[in-house]
């Protein structure tokens, strides 16, 4: 999974209320939505979005299913920080050499 | 000179601040002329539609002169979608160039041109 369609996920405040609410355990829908202003369809609409980047599982319990956090989710997110973190300095430090031997 | 570091924001964004001891039109060229960026940075000039992925590539999306440069960034060997790095240059009183980057997987919104905010804080 791409860290952008992840980062895209995550930029919307609601989505990420859900997200964030699921990180403290698992919720069916209707658990999930009584955090919530919102409507049924919406609570779908943003459960779909996170599955879709891989941020959430769902398990299927009886008449419901559950939702909960894919451990493994934001690990492309995190990755990519990680290696730009990383990059951005060393490359800073090459433009510092660069910029001592080029004529004025 | 005290050690470089990158600070990530809420939104996700890599961002580097230092001070670079050359002015802000010397710094600019190495942002901008092809050799002198393949030399700092190790990434090649072109359009990210390249099939060979063995450097970055960065095409110059926007420019204006001595103060600001924005990238698409495609790093085949990532696996990522295009991302944006922002350059914002600053002189610095007393000599030197303030130097800021930020690395966003999202090109960031248009700033307006008449904004009360200096485009520093606008970056972030």
């Amino acid at each position: 999974m791409d860290s952008t369609e992840i980062f895209r996920a995550l930029a919307d405040p609601t989505r990420r209320a859900v997200f964030e609410s699921l990180a403290a355990g698992e919720k069916n829908a209707t658990e999930l939505r009584s955090g919530f202003a919102i409507s049924q369809p919406a609570v779908s609409q943003h459960i779909a979005v996170l599955r879709h980047a891989g941020l959430i599982r769902e398990r299927r319990a009886g008449r419901h299913i559950n939702y909960s956090v894919d451990p493994d989710g934001l690990r492309p997110l995190f990755d990519w920080i990680t290696r730009y973190k990383a990059f951005w300095p060393a490359r800073i430090e090459k433009l510092q050499d660069l910029l001592k031997e080029m004529d004025q | 000179m005290s050690r470089i570091e990158a600070e990530v924001s809420e939104a996700g964004d890599v961002t580097v601040e230092c001070w670079l001891d050359a002015s802000p039109e010397k710094v600019w060229r190495a942002l901008t002329v092809p050799e002198l960026v393949t030399n700092w940075l190790g990434a090649q000039a072109g359009s990210g539609k390249e099939k060979d992925g063995s450097v970055p590539v960065y095409e110059i999306v926007e420019a204006e002169p001595f103060s600001h440069v924005r990238y698409r960034w495609r790093d085949h060997d990532a696996n990522e979608a295009d991302s944006f790095v922002t350059f914002e240059l600053l002189p610095r009183q007393g000599g030197g160039t303030s130097f800021r980057l930020v690395h966003a997987r999202q090109r960031p919104a248009i700033q307006p041109a008449n904004g009360n905010s200096p485009p520093l804080a606008l970056a972030a």
